[in-house]
């Protein structure tokens, strides 16, 4: 990571553009407006813009207002509700550099702050300090996006802790130096759950969240499943041979499901993601029922198939055919 | 213990599940038929909706359950029953109207819900035809009024022997009711403005109504309060709003919690000096003990039980998901490969291995409650076979069980009945008989050295009456002390065919004392956190108070079928 080839020194890489709110995310009307600061420059770890992409107003207020005023912004929301794409597509507009880490449970300590590696000098070895990817980019201009918050392991937490109160220093233990900010360094984090550990059983892997962490987000925003308007007009920019009326209807059954899911009645739930796959899917087949069948029924136990047949046909007014094998 | 088949169990929760999505209320259920919001049944539904024509051959299912979705959903139930006119007539009207509105309004995306409700609103029509709901001139009116309204929301036509039926008396009716129909369709999208244009048309059938019997008063009356079989509809007016704002102050938050602990602190015992909690199997002479052990396993061996995938099953139910990690920094295990400069780095120190976090805990903890009344006594081997197979297969899962039973120590009271008599036979005196709670197995003896115990559910002098409030709540808090861990899983399953019945507590009390402190302690059950509470083989009278059933099949000779039933119908459950 020290050694990456980049065009742009993200070192001595700053803001030079100041937008306001309301001209560049005209999405953010109803909300005060006040200035971003942007990029002018594309660096390379700009994300690509997704024009067909809609952002949530209040989680984009929410989301600018941290790049504005430096806040610690957590993004709470079931899964499949574009969180991290979301914090993305914002930082493509601002041309800011994300980079993303999905703190499952593997991460460990040493791949946070840095580890002693082995290397040859003049034909002779000698171990070397090698910074972890949170001394790295805490020096660099850079929206660091932790994923998964709430799957990663206690000591972890720890490491991050100490970023997340504002201009504060990182200390590393190994080499006796003391780490500044960098003044457009950025930092936000999504989860599934609100710190509040393995909710209901749906997340698998999360753990609680010390207290004393959440207190440190300035800001926690809620993401949920987008209206069925919005959708369908994502929909619809993606697979632009749907029909509105089947756009309606496969958004009624993705709803469907996402009920059934809170309700505990079935264990899977269909995103915008699988819509779209779906749609994707019904390009190539040319067969709506098999499209649905490859991007959604077969992740489906078993069990709760015939429940999915029932969907179906509420939406479709079709009988969805079930495989028995 | 009662017969509740495992496919009319799922078939319900099945239901149930399509009700919830489609609604997007996920506190609703179906129970013993009946639709149930939480603790409270729905039953003012409009008749073509009546949840026991799911089961009826002329019905569509789909239509029935899209229909009751759709009412929930588009419809605010407190606002119509506000507006709720009095007169079983007019409250009828007005509940159909409104049905008839938010099954029009049916979003484009669900296509076949709409035609669902549309053939379910037709099949009834003519069932409602075909049984001569037509023959008496408030029917014809009705069903008149009904398809004209259906016709100018849905815009879509009857079939053409039913307008035949209604041409009649709609052309009779169209100069009244023609500006209604206007107003409306116009305002289908607005229940307050949609309610208004209803009441005028209820209280101008109220009208036509009235003229219609004007002329002999004495028919009128009569006919009037006989209208319900003469419509051949079943309609029960729904609560007045006085009555059911009052009871929903009570449920809110707290509130309830308090209400419900006050009134479980308002039961009694008239004296409780010769109540029993002791492990039967003491009170057994061993030599009898080992004749029912034997029959017992003779019995259990002559089932053929899946032992290995019923295990894996019930474990899948109770597995909280407990995240397996890697213990990392260890001196031995699988080497991590992050750590491997530390050879070179730290020589002396080796700890760069890993190895999974090993720790096995209980998943959760089940008690069986068996009630050992009089009537169970006749099942008594088959439920202890289920009983034994079903601790045997839960201790493999790593799920600890308990079983208890409940039943008295004599008939007709015994002793605080007579000491009752003596004292002068004071008024609502309490709980009047020897009560027994016995212990066939806890928590801590392992299923193979508790067998003579559970075995012990054989002996047929432990059966007498039953005092079920008492002993669910005794049970439920057994349950929860038990282990220290609170978070996970605890289930209590009563096995029990029906009401309490002590006849001397009874006959000092009144017939619904022991049966109100028996649901009390059922909602307390509800209120509790990571319990849930499960009922088997409940008889009609108290099924719909569970939220969770098991299916008991009173005729088959094979517990393992149940056993396999149950592992589908144990899944989580809802909120």
């Amino acid at each position: 990571m020290a050694t990456s080839s980049q065009s742009i020194d993200l070192l001595n890489f700053q803001p030079d553009l100041m937008v306001s709110l309301h001209s560049a995310f005209p999405e953010c009307k109803g909300f005060a407006d006040f200035q971003i600061p942007a990029f002018s420059q594309k660096s390379d770890l700009v994300p690509p813009v997704d024009p067909s992409y809609q952002l949530n107003p209040q989680a984009s207020v929410a989301i600018l207002a941290g790049f504005a005023f430096n806040r610690r912004v957590l993004i709470q929301g079931l899964h499949g509700t574009g969180k991290s794409t979301h914090l993305e597509q914002i930082a493509a507009r601002l041309n800011w550099p994300c980079l993303r880490i999905n703190l499952d449970g593997q991460i460990t300590r040493m791949d946070l702050i840095g580890k002693e590696i082995i290397t040859l000098e003049d034909g002779k070895q000698i171990t070397q300090f090698q910074e972890g990817l949170i001394p790295w980019s805490l020096q660099r201009s850079i929206a660091l996006i932790l994923d998964e918050y709430d799957a990663g392991q206690a000591d972890v937490m720890f490491v991050i802790q100490r970023m997340l109160e504002r201009e504060g220093r990182l200390t590393l233990l190994d080499q006796n130096r003391v780490i500044e900010p960098n003044p457009a360094f950025r930092i936000f984090a999504t989860s599934n759950t609100v710190g509040l550990g393995n909710w209901n059983g749906l997340y698998q892997g999360t753990q609680l969240l010390n207290h004393g962490q959440m207190d440190r987000w300035d800001i926690v925003a809620a993401l949920n499943y987008l209206e069925p308007a919005e959708e369908e007009k994502i929909l619809l920019a993606k697979v632009s041979e749907l029909s509105p009326d089947t756009a309606k209807q496969m958004i009624a059954l993705a709803n469907l499901t996402r009920k059934g899911f809170e309700a505990g009645d079935i264990s899977t739930l269909m995103s915008t993601r699988t819509l779209i796959t779906w749609g994707e899917n019904w390009r190539i087949f040319k067969d709506l029922q098999l499209g649905f069948t490859l991007a959604f029924l077969n992740k489906c136990e078993s069990e709760e198939k015939p429940l999915v047949a029932e969907y179906y046909q509420r939406c479709f007014a079709t009988e969805l055919v079930i495989n028995k094998n | 213990m009662q017969t509740e088949s495992h496919d009319e169990v799922e078939l319900q929760n099945r239901y149930g599940a399509i009700v919830r999505s489609l609604s997007g209320d996920t506190h609703l259920q179906i129970r013993d038929w009946q639709l149930f919001h939480k603790s409270a049944a729905l039953n003012a539904l409009a008749p073509h909706l009546n949840l026991e024509y799911l089961q009826a051959s002329w019905a569509d299912p789909r239509g029935v359950l899209d229909g009751v979705a759709m009412r929930l959903r588009y419809s605010d139930y407190e606002l119509h029953l506000s507006q709720s006119p009095n007169g079983l007539i007019e409250s009828l009207v007005f509940e159909v109207l409104e049905q008839i509105r938010v099954e029009s309004i049916c979003p484009a995306g669900l296509k076949g819900s709409k035609q669902n409700v549309e053939n379910q609103f037709i099949a009834w029509l003519q069932e409602f035809m075909a049984n001569g709901g037509v023959e008496g001139s408030i029917g014809l009116l009705l069903l008149s009024i009904f398809s004209t309204v259906w016709v100018k929301l849905n815009q879509r036509p009857l079939p053409q022997l039913m307008q035949d039926v209604i041409e009649a008396t709609r052309a009779g009716l169209a100069a009244a009711l023609g500006p209604h129909l206007v107003k409306l369709k116009e305002s289908q999208f607005d229940q307050a403005s949609y309610a208004k244009t209803a009441l005028e048309i209820t209280s101008l059938i109220g009208s036509l109504i009235d003229a219609e019997y004007q002329n002999i008063p004495s028919i009128r009356t009569k006919q009037k309060n006989i209208s319900n079989t003469f419509l051949k509809i079943e309609w029960v007016q729904p609560p007045s709003p006085s009555t059911h704002s009052e009871k929903q102050q009570n449920h809110s938050a707290q509130d309830s919690k308090k209400v419900l602990e006050q009134s479980l602190g308002q039961y009694k015992v008239f004296n409780s000096a010769y109540d029993i909690e002791i492990e039967v199997k003491k009170s057994i002479r061993p030599a009898q003990l080992a004749i029912y052990q034997q029959e017992l396993s003779e019995e259990i061996a002559k089932l053929n039980i899946p032992w290995g995938k019923l295990t894996k099953s019930y474990q899948h139910i109770f597995n909280t998901k407990t995240f397996k990690r890697w213990e990392t920094t260890q001196t031995e295990g699988l080497l991590d490969r992050r750590y491997l400069t530390r050879i070179a780095t730290a020589p002396l120190d080796p700890i760069l291995y890993k190895h999974p976090a090993k720790k096995i805990e209980p998943l959760g903890s089940v008690t069986l409650l068996i009630d050992c009344s009089g009537s169970m006594k006749d099942q008594r081997l088959k439920i202890a076979t289920c009983v034994d197979s079903l601790v045997r297969i839960l201790e493999q899962a790593h799920i600890q069980t308990e079983v208890l039973g409940y039943s008295t120590s004599t008939w007709q009271g015994g002793r605080p009945f007579k000491e009752w008599r003596r004292g002068g036979q004071i008024p609502h005196p309490g709980r009047l008989n020897e009560r027994a709670h016995w212990i066939f197995k806890d928590f801590h003896t392992h299923w193979r050295k508790a067998r003579p115990g559970i075995a012990a559910l054989l002996r047929p002098e432990i059966y007498a009456e039953s005092i079920d409030g008492e002993a669910v709540l005794w049970a439920a808090q057994r349950l929860q002390n038990e282990g220290n861990n609170q978070s996970t899983p605890r289930k209590l399953i009563l096995f029990s065919d029906g009401c309490p019945m002590d006849r001397a507590t009874i006959e000092a009390n009144g017939e619904h004392f022991l049966k109100n402190h028996l649901l009390q302690a059922i909602e307390w059950c509800e209120q509790q956190k990571n319990f849930e509470l499960w009922g088997c083989g409940i008889g009609e009278e108290l099924r719909a108070f569970f939220s969770h059933r098991l299916s008991w099949d009173q005729e088959s000779e094979d517990p393992s079928e149940s056993l396999i039933n149950w592992t589908k119908e144990l899944k989580p459950a809802i909120s």
